[in-house]
């Protein structure tokens, strides 16, 4: 298609003009191209963009290379300077050759040499308009020099009629006080240089300006305070989202008042974004919602993105982002690899090898194709265009789930302008983002008539007013957005391009197009109060939304963004200073989302979940209830995996969440992210060490004697050498399920480890009596009160010396024993403590020393210790004790945890305090049971309530349960 | 340093450097500088420059450097008038009062104060002479001021960059997951070395230490470069022999002992029977790699406490030799790692990642390598200069302002911790000389309250901390006086800080019947915003669960509270759901939260599902397979498969059940759904800015919220009886009441690993142990950093006690014993002292009884009209879904260029030679030109040749959405016009046309409407050469537009 700049108008050229997307591949390739000749760095996107802008800017003004370089007195800067005006001018030059090279046509550039046609007396132009056709009308975008010159001196145009607000001088004010508005200063221009244009250009007020109940205020906008206005009125909502919600309430207000929703406008900066969003809402309030203008970037597209997160991911061997992209392909294959690589912690090649050996045989040979397809891709130098034929060959690998037009459109129009330059990998990546985020997605799908979802610029030429309108966003950048400095045409280069233009004006004399008229506008007063701001065409969409609107104007900005922190407003709120502020909410509720946003409306069981999951102190935390609904009768095989006892690590899970219990026991889900995988292999590899150091000696009456005797090798030497003998079968067990690209940090984990698990043994070993916890739980008889020192001179404490220990198993299997309950039940139990021993005192004493391994440190066992753990959510090692006992009837049994991230790890036996500190006589094992037969009857019962607490810091089933926050804040001083 | 004064000329001629305490009107006073500079015209707003630290505090400055100038623009002839008179005396009093008196709507008049604090510096400007005149200029300035630049140091460097060759493309937080991908990625494959290398062994040391510590050395290594640090190469040779020397002479030092244990032990020590032999560790075997030497070391070094009296001098020697050891090591692992840090820097470059200091630090290397083109700022202002880093300093300097205003606190500098540098502040001061300031009043709180703060400030800091040097003095109190600061005096635990134990006194101080009665009535502000100010969270949920039973309603600004807000957590499951349907999780979460699935349907499905028990994800879900009151609600979740990002976020909230069960939180707290709303919709507002691809927009939510930690949103609703939050997030905000408690919490401690900048030199220091030996590094940089944590903590202590207007209470958790001021390191130690101060603190013994709470009327909610909703639209699937993709664009592209052609080729139909060249130029289409030429041959036959036409003829209103539509073509034959719409089709189906039908009738009816004659449509099959006459409808509801 054919150029058409003004109704029934066309080039004489049926060359396409360049789209904007292609013009920024172009730039791209004359900016490369330039910084390589004159040995300047590689330019950046963003200095490629800004030179982009320039150019247009440029060409809009019909400032083309050679006028440039001719203009009196215009100092063009040197040719090394990177911005100077020279350089531009050459870049410039060279894009229109790309463009006219490409087969395209820059539509400014060639009107401005149509209108030197048609002024010489040749053709340009089709012109299709006859005698009986009204005059041309002329938009806000006609007053771009290069399209006012068409109109005012193409003979067979005849000139225009420009509906605009606007009257020149008298009482009709401008931006800001200024006294002329916005065309003004062109019509100035146009008087005083461009009196004898053949065309006559006519200026007429659109029909309706000002007729609402505000109109005759309009006339002090940007001026002061408007005066107050049922119709008219401002206010801030918090954030972003609350900006939506709030529009919709006020839309549905409206059609509570009887305006039907096509007879609302809702301007918002991006209206594709907000429209999607906002369509599914308002289409329960029975209203369709048409959207126009702003479309997204093609980058951030639902075709797109997939792609482009795949192939910037694999320019920065990121294999997250790479997952990214592959997630959104059709292919399960490609989707299992994805999973894996969203996994890897860090980047680079080996991150993407290490993960195929964890795929099926299936999809590990399309993961490796694949990645061989990638690979080549990202060490390939190609012909742009066989690029392009290379990106659609991966977007059908990959089979995204749209394969619409915004995928292979956009493909084809790159076949056309990726030339055939060739490219590395990198020079195309960079190539696709310029195009990306130029290039825009097709339009959202939309109702055909519904209320209006606008952006702002389309007010300008194809909004004719409402019934009501709802302005959202004017805090500062949205609307108006902020004016960019560019550093290729900056304010001041602008400025010394006005004066030189009017330098040549003055030197040429009239013609039929002054110079003069191709100024730019300045976003400072540098020629004092005539000169129109760089916002003036945003400024004048919101005088027409302000004229325009017939009955209802709310404008809603947010105080905040995103993130909460203040966002200050930009003029146009400022404008409105003084205007009826939205009060406090309207009690009459008129939107279902804010029923529903604000707790309208209730969900039974949502609320009988909620009281069920609230935070307790843990003692009450074993009497929750799941609510009767949430009941789930007869799965205690189902809950006991078929084994025929429950294992004490079990019924801890179960006494510390029950629903996690649940969760993760029946309904099998389990979350196992890269660190928490890694935590937990180096636990069981530490595991396996200390029991094959220790294996020799099981059985061996005085082992810590044989342990430590001289000679032998020392305990870190053992625990050494089994690393060096089974580290590589063990790593390699998939029972471990550790990814292979994790085995060196595993390593060097195990290898940190094991002075600290010598320390362990070697301490441990040492000791030569149990611990006063131990013994005050076991021996209480024997014991003096705690806090009353012993005297100088006493007899030394008996039971402080002359033990001995007998190893009696290592991962020792203890049950199932038949717990019996206090109301009479049994509950079978079974388990396998890290090891089992036996201390032996010459005077009688003995009992059993249970070692339970945590690889944690002495401070995050003290949660073991607080009051009601032991009988609770750490109910392990009480457990194991009573096992223990029942084993080996008559003998006492103690439990000692080994914090084995310690420098010098000690058992800690302070949990066996808060045991005999239950009462006497064993008073801890009927806690203990009665609390076992609360657990027992939850599974009777199918009560699985979740009973949130610390634990839920390392728990992923927060969306599932629905537990409250704040029950699991992190201490923050350290562990 | 020279008390302020807002009239003394000199401030607007020269650079300054401001003190300003808290509540001291710092804000206040950069307004009052830049609008009188601006009013006395030697300035002009965009020759301003402003940076500040966050882009919060930048919103806030602009806004008030603006307010005066919004005021002074709105003012009419009329009301110059009556300002002009005091104005031109001076007399900025009687500007204020004039300003005031002229009713002012909305917020303008809260700026008269700063237009009469300016005003004596504008006497006999041009301006002043007439209203007409002071109207026409402060219009102008008003409209300049829109590019003053006010923006944090971050966007400014961002912004100067884009003047030369442009910003890195991708902007991280040190702490993202991407860069940490980048870092590890880094230092494992240059400290990965073969066993037979000889630095294996420490770079295997190094790498295991940084395995678990990333962040933190993220964290350090940018900002050893925000303190303009290096990275240059050093050779770790020398280090690396000289720590093979120093093990071997500690060896040989200690085979004495190893022989004979006994010579270790000091016989005449009366703790001799302490002594262990088991200390000496048995040497390394002989010719042992450097390995085990290590491993040696590290444990005989770890095996001795150096404070054990028993030990005989000579041992004492023998074990000093590891010291050199430990020097060595550090000095060789700093090698190592400078090494990987370089590589790190390097791939960042080259991949254009970038942290933000980097941007900074990029920023500074163009301004100082000249050709960036840019205009010096003729004010720069500088706020919160406490917070700047040693590169940011540097950047700002090179700007080449012509003058520089900082302002700051030494007082309040809390974010050492993130690279900012006080000292920078203290030198600016004191270079400054007579430019120095300090604001010497408190706007803020009442006389008591800045009392004790002097008190803290001018008596116990520096005996707290010798040599602080100068603080900023005390501060003169200008708020009315109010009531006493309280101070509850109890006894901390044992073990660690106990909050949950001021339960009482929290609770009664979450009314305000219980401030009343302990420190009087308040004096009458609404609404009354009470805060309870936290070092540190420790222990918080127990404390919430006490405060909540007693029927307390706090809301917590949590600091990890965000991502795991119950709102957040469904909609990420969602997203999940979508972006995985191969996982159950999420889609178990869905069907149990907002289908309504009970627990017992779930396990069915679970164990029914046959095989392995397990619950389906999203995209196997069988609808059929639910219980029958959920297949609807199943069937739902289904379709969410092919919503994009934001519509799946619109259809959750449409269908209610999240929303929901947000109100069902209030069981947890009433304020709990209010929070979770707002996290709710800072997330939705995140989604904004994410890709439309769910897959994408979870991935990048995924790495958002591994990185980074997202605190709930800062909010002080009405409803709550108790905001609580950390000091730290409390500054830059006051609240009329506040409980601060006193614990006994010890600071963290420097540890191994421990990375800082060498101020002269920009050398990486490390911080490292051999066992317990410390390296040279880490001896000295122990006591700095310790230091510096303190200096922090007292800053910190400093921001809490200043953030109430009138009434504070101190709840102070006293140790039993009181340590000196110089060693004491809690702020219980340091409350113990400001107890103990001749202050006017009242001593609280009981906590008051709970008052009658009063009831909270809620407002009986009014539901919305029932409204008929519209379906929800289903992505409309791609109708040529079976055709191979290639295939279809080729077809689309095949139709543009034939259209193209056929309307160049009717417009130049009456140039044969121009015609003859169009048709020569015929598109790569099959028999496109025959079938062109039939087209014109039929449009003759019909006799429209010569009639008026029009191609491409644009139509208002027209398009589906209501936009410009442009007609094909349209012909207008007497009485009658006629609309043909070409297709580059055989034929027509019937669904086809009727999607056609809408399309065209939309047209005619623009047409007819503007033309005033019937309309006649045809679709025209060029393919084939068919005309088919299209009968027109209405324009009604959208049928398939083509």
């Amino acid at each position: 298609m054919s150029y058409d700049p003004f109704d029934g108008v066309l080039l004489d050229d049926h060359r396409p003009p360049v789209s904007g997307a292609q013009g920024m591949l172009l730039h791209l390739r004359v900016a490369r191209r330039q910084a390589k000749a004159r040995g300047w760095p590689r330019p950046s996107l963003d200095s490629v963009r800004a030179r982009a802008q320039a150019c247009r800017h440029l060409l809009a003004h019909g400032l083309l290379p050679g006028t440039l370089r001719g203009l009196p007195g215009l100092d063009l800067g040197s040719p090394r300077a990177p911005h100077s005006l020279r350089n531009l001018a050459d870049h410039l030059e060279a894009y229109l050759q790309e463009v006219t090279g490409a087969g395209c046509l820059e539509p400014d550039e060639a009107l401005w040499r149509a209108v030197d046609l048609e002024l010489a007396g040749r053709r340009g132009l089709w012109i299709e308009r006859g005698p009986e056709d009204d005059p041309i009308r002329g938009g806000l975008r006609d007053l771009e020099p290069v399209r006012l010159r068409a109109l005012a001196c193409v003979p067979g145009l005849g000139g225009a009629t420009f509906t605009l607000a606007t009257r020149k001088g008298g009482a009709t004010s401008g931006l800001f006080g200024g006294p002329l508005p916005l065309v003004g200063w062109f019509l100035d221009g146009l008087e005083q240089h461009g009196g004898d244009l053949p065309n006559e250009l006519l200026l007429e007020e659109p029909p309706d300006w000002g007729e609402n109940p505000w109109g005759a205020a309009l006339e002090q906008l940007f001026e002061g305070p408007l005066p107050p206005s049922p119709g008219l009125r401002r206010g801030l909502v918090e954030g972003p989202v609350d900006l939506l919600r709030a529009a919709l309430e006020q839309v549905c207000a409206w059609m509570d008042a009887g305006i039907a929703p096509q007879e609302i406008t809702v301007v918002h900066p991006e209206p594709a974004r907000a429209g999607a969003f906002l369509a599914p809402l308002l289409a329960a309030e029975g209203g369709s919602l048409h959207v126009r203008g702003a479309l997204v970037p093609l980058a951030a597209s639902e075709a797109w993105s997939p792609v482009w997160s795949l192939l910037s991911g694999l320019q920065r061997w990121d294999p997250c982002l790479v997952s990214g992209g592959l997630r959104a392909s059709r292919r399960e294959d490609l989707r299992a690899w994805a999973d894996l690589l969203s996994l890897a912690d860090q980047s680079g090649p080996k991150a993407f090898e290490a993960s195929f050996m964890h795929l099926g045989e299936r999809a590990r040979a399309s993961a490796e194709a694949l990645w061989k397809d990638l690979l080549h891709l990202r060490g390939a130098t190609l012909p742009a265009r066989e690029w392009v034929e290379r990106l659609g060959t991966l977007a059908g690998l990959l089979r995204p789930p749209r394969e619409a037009d915004d995928l292979y459109g956009p493909l084809g129009l790159l076949k056309e302008v990726w030339a055939g330059e060739r490219w590395a990998f990198p020079d195309m990546v960079e190539a696709l983002e310029a195009f990306l985020e130029v290039a825009r997605s097709g339009a959202p799908d939309r109702a055909p008539e519904g209320l209006r979802l606008v952006a702002p610029g389309t007010l300008l030429d194809e909004w004719k007013g409402a019934r009501a309108t709802l302005l959202l966003d004017l805090s500062e950048g949205a609307w108006p957005a902020r004016p960019e400095e560019n550093p290729d045409l900056d304010w001041n280069r602008q400025a010394a391009i006005n004066r030189a233009l009017l330098e040549r004006t003055r030197q040429e004399g009239p013609t039929s197009f002054p110079a003069a008229l191709q100024r730019f506008w300045l976003p400072r007063a540098e020629h004092g109060d005539q000169v129109p701001r760089a916002f003036q065409r945003e400024a004048y969409a919101f005088s027409k939304a302000l004229a325009l609107t017939r009955e209802h104007l709310v404008a809603l900005s947010p105080a905040q963004d995103a993130e909460g922190r203040t966002r200050a407003q930009g003029p146009f709120w400022h404008a409105l200073e003084g205007v009826q502020e939205v009060g406090p909410s309207d009690p009459n509720t008129h939107s279902r989302l804010r029923w529903l946003w604000e707790g309208g409306e209730a969900e039974p069981l949502a609320e009988a979940r909620a009281v069920a999951a609230q935070a307790r102190p843990e003692p009450e935390a074993l009497r929750a209830e799941a609510p009767a609904e949430d009941r789930v009768g007869g799965i205690r095989e189902a809950w006991l995996k078929g084994r025929p006892a429950a294992s004490p690590t079990a019924l801890e899970g179960l006494a510390r969440c029950p629903f996690r219990s649940l969760a993760e026991r029946v309904w099998r889900l389990q979350v196992f992210d890269a660190p928490s995988r890694l935590r937990m292999a180096e636990g069981t590899l530490a595991h396996k060490l200390l029991e094959a150091a220790l294996l020799p000696f099981v059985g061996v009456r005085d082992w810590p004697g044989a342990l430590l005797a001289s000679g032998g090798p020392t305990p870190e030497a053992r625990l050494r050498g089994a690393w060096e003998t089974h580290g590589a079968e063990w790593l390699a067990d998939p029972r471990l399920e550790v990814p292979r690209e994790q085995w060196p940090q595993l390593r060097l984990e195990v290898e940190g480890l094991l002075p600290k698990l010598a320390a362990a043994l070697h301490e441990d070993a040492a000791a030569e009596a149990p611990t006063e916890e131990e013994l005050a739980l076991l021996f209480p008889e024997t014991r003096t009160a705690p806090s009353s020192p012993r005297k100088k001179g006493a007899p030394p404490d008996p039971l402080k010396q002359g033990w001995t220990r007998t190893l009696l198993g290592l991962e020792q299997a203890l049950g199932p024993v038949d717990l019996v309950l206090p109301g009479g039940r049994s509950l079978a139990v079974a388990g396998t403590v890290d090891r089992l021993e036996r201390w032996e005192h010459p005077e009688g004493p003995m009992f059993h020393r249970i070692t339970d391994y945590k690889t944690s440190t002495k401070r995050r066992l003290q949660a073991y210790a607080e009051a009601g753990a032991p009988f609770a959510s750490h109910l392990q090692t009480p457990l194991y004790m009573l096992l223990a006992e029942d084993a080996h009837p008559g003998i006492p049994a103690a439990a000692a945890l080994v914090p084995l991230r310690e420098d010098e790890p000690k058992p800690v036996t302070r949990p066996l305090k808060t045991l005999a500190e239950a009462g006497g006589n064993g008073g801890w094992r009927t806690l203990l049971l009665e609390n076992l037969e609360r657990l027992d009857a939850r599974l009777e019962a199918g009560d699985f309530p979740p009973t949130p607490g610390e634990h839920c810091q390392q728990c992923e089933l927060g969306a599932l349960c629905g537990r409250p926050v704040d029950v699991s804040v992190a201490s923050e001083d350290g562990d | 340093m020279q008390d302020l004064d807002l009239r003394d000329p000199r401030l607007l001629d020269r650079s300054l450097v401001v003190s300003a305490s808290a509540g001291s009107g710092k804000t206040f006073t950069i307004t009052v500088v830049v609008l009188a500079q601006l009013g006395r015209g030697d300035l002009r707003p965009h020759e301003v420059l402003a940076t500040t630290f966050s882009e919060a505090a930048a919103a806030d400055l602009r806004e008030r450097l603006r307010r005066p100038l919004n005021l002074l623009a709105s003012l009419d002839a009329a009301a110059w008038d009556a300002v002009l008179g005091p104005l031109r005396a001076g007399d900025g009093a009687g500007v204020e009062a004039a300003l005031e008196g002229l009713s002012l709507p909305g917020e303008l008049p809260k700026a008269a104060r700063e237009v009469g604090a300016a005003t004596p510096h504008w006497p006999g400007q041009p301006w002043t002479s007439s209203p007409s005149g002071a109207q026409a200029f402060w219009r102008r300035v008003r409209r300049e001021a829109e590019l003053m630049a006010v923006s944090t140091i971050h966007s400014l460097a961002r912004r100067v960059l884009g003047r030369g060759e442009g910003a890195p493309g991708t902007l991280l937080d040190v702490a993202h997951p991407s860069l940490l991908r980048l870092l590890r990625q880094s230092l494992r494959e240059t400290l990965d070395l073969p066993p037979e290398h000889p630095d294996h062994d420490g770079a295997r040391l190094l790498l295991a230490w940084a395995e678990r510590n990333w962040e933190e050395l993220s964290r350090a290594h940018d900002q050893h470069l925000d303190a303009q640090g290096h990275f240059d190469p050093e050779d770790p040779a020398p280090h690396r022999e000289r720590l093979r020397a120093a093990l071997e002479a500690a060896a040989r030092a200690l085979a004495p002992f190893v022989a004979d244990p006994l010579r270790a032990l000091d016989a005449s020590s009366s703790s001799r029977r302490y002594f262990k032999p088991s200390c000496i560790q048995a040497l390394p075997s002989p010719g042992a790699g450097l390995a085990e030497q290590l491993a040696w070391a590290e444990a005989q070094s770890r095996a001795v406490k150096p404070e054990n009296q028993y030990f005989s001098d000579t041992f004492r020697e023998a074990m000093a030799t590891f010291t050199p050891a430990a020097e060595a090591l550090e000095a060789w692992l700093r090698c190592l790692l400078v090494g990987g840090l370089r590589a790190f820097e390097e791939r960042k470059r080259q991949l254009g990642l970038a942290t933000f200091g980097d941007l900074v630090r990029q920023a500074l290397v163009a301004l100082q390598g000249g050709g960036m083109e840019l205009q010096a700022p003729r004010l720069l202002l500088v706020d919160e200069y406490q917070d700047t880093s040693r590169s940011q300093d540097a950047f700002l300097s090179a700007l080449g302002a012509e003058r520089v205003v900082r302002v700051g606190d030494v007082k309040q500098a809390i974010y050492g911790f993130r690279g900012g540098d006080p000292a920078l502040l203290r030198d600016h001061l004191q270079a400054a000389g007579e430019g120095a300031f300090r604001l010497p009043a408190n706007f803020r709180s009442t006389p008591d309250i800045v009392a004790l703060a002097n008190g803290f400030v001018e008596e116990l800091w520096p005996r707290l901390s010798p040599g602080v040097g100068d603080l900023g003095g005390s501060q003169q109190a200008r708020a009315p006086k109010g009531t006493r600061v309280g101070l509850v005096r109890s006894a901390a635990p044992q073990s660690r800080a106990d909050l949950p134990a001021l339960t009482e006194w929290i609770a009664a101080l979450s009314e305000d019947s219980g401030w009343a009665r302990s420190l009087g009535e308040a004096s009458g502000r609404a609404p009354r915003r009470r805060a309870l100010l936290l070092k540190q969270r420790t222990r918080l949920p127990i404390l919430l669960q006490r405060l909540k039973a007693r029927g307390i309603q706090p809301y917590v600004v949590a600091r990890d509270g965000f991502w795991d807000s119950p709102g957040v957590r469904l909609m990420m499951a969602a997203l999940e759901a979508v972006a995985h349907p191969e996982r159950p999780l999420p889609c178990a979460a869905l069907l149990r939260q907002v289908a309504g699935m009970r627990d017992e349907d779930l396990t069915r499905l679970a164990l029914g599902t046959g095989g392995r028990a397990a619950l389906p994800g999203l995209g196997r879900l069988d609808p059929d397979a639910l219980p029958e009151g959920a297949r609807d609600a199943g069937r739902w979740l289904q379709s969410l498969l092919h919503a994009n990002t934001l519509e799946l976020a619109g259809r959750l909230l449409r269908q209610g059940a999240l929303l929901r069960s947000l109100r069902a939180l209030a069981v947890h707290g009433a304020m709990e759904p209010l929070r979770a709303r707002r996290n709710l919709a800072a997330f939705l507002a995140m989604l904004l800015e994410l890709p439309a691809s769910p897959s994408v927009a979870f991935t990048r939510l995924q790495d958002e919220r591994a990185g980074l930690v997202r605190g709930d949103l800062p909010a002080a609703p009405d409803e709550a009886d108790l905001l609580i939050q950390t000091v730290h997030g409390s500054k830059g905000l006051e609240f009329e009441d506040v409980i601060l408690p006193l614990l006994h919490s010890h600071p963290r401690s420097f540890g191994k690993g421990g990375l800082r900048t060498e101020a002269a030199t920009g050398r990486l220091r490390l911080a490292w142990k051999l066992g317990e030996h410390p390296g040279a590094d880490y001896e000295e940089l122990k006591p700095l950093a310790e230091a510096r944590q303190r200096e922090d903590d007292l800053n910190l202590f400093y921001v809490a006690l200043t953030r109430a207007r009138e009434r504070l209470c101190l709840l102070l958790q006293e140790p039993k014993e009181a340590k000196p001021a110089e060693g004491s390191r809690t702020w219980a130690q340091w409350g113990q002292h400001l107890a103990a101060a001749p202050l006017e603190l009242r001593i609280l013994e009981t906590p008051p009884p709970p008052g009658d709470r009063p009831g909270r009327a809620a407002r009986p909610p009014v539901a919305p009209p029932l409204r008929e909703g519209l379906p929800e639209t289903e992505s409309v699937q791609d109708p040529h879904e079976g055709l191979p993709p290639e295939a279809r664009a080729k077809a689309r592209q095949e139709g543009e260029a034939v259209h193209a052609y056929l309307r160049q080729l009717l417009v130049r139909w009456e140039e044969p030679a121009s015609f003859t060249a169009c048709l020569d130029a015929a598109p790569p289409v099959p028999r496109a030109r025959e079938n062109a030429l039939r087209f014109l041959e039929q449009f003759e036959a019909r006799g429209w040749r010569l009639l008026r036409r029009r191609t491409e003829f644009p139509l208002e209103g027209a398009a589906a959405s209501g936009a410009l539509g442009r007609a094909d073509l349209v012909v207008w034959e007497k009485g009658r016009v006629h609309l043909l719409d070409f297709k580059h089709s055989r034929a027509f189906g019937d669904e086809e046309l009727a999607g056609y039908r809408a399309q065209l009738a939309r047209y005619a009816s623009a047409l007819s409407s503007k033309e005033r004659l019937p309309v006649d449509a045809w679709l025209v099959a060029l393919r084939s050469g068919d005309w088919v006459p299209v009968p027109l409808v209405p324009p009604g509801p959208a049928g398939p537009t083509p």
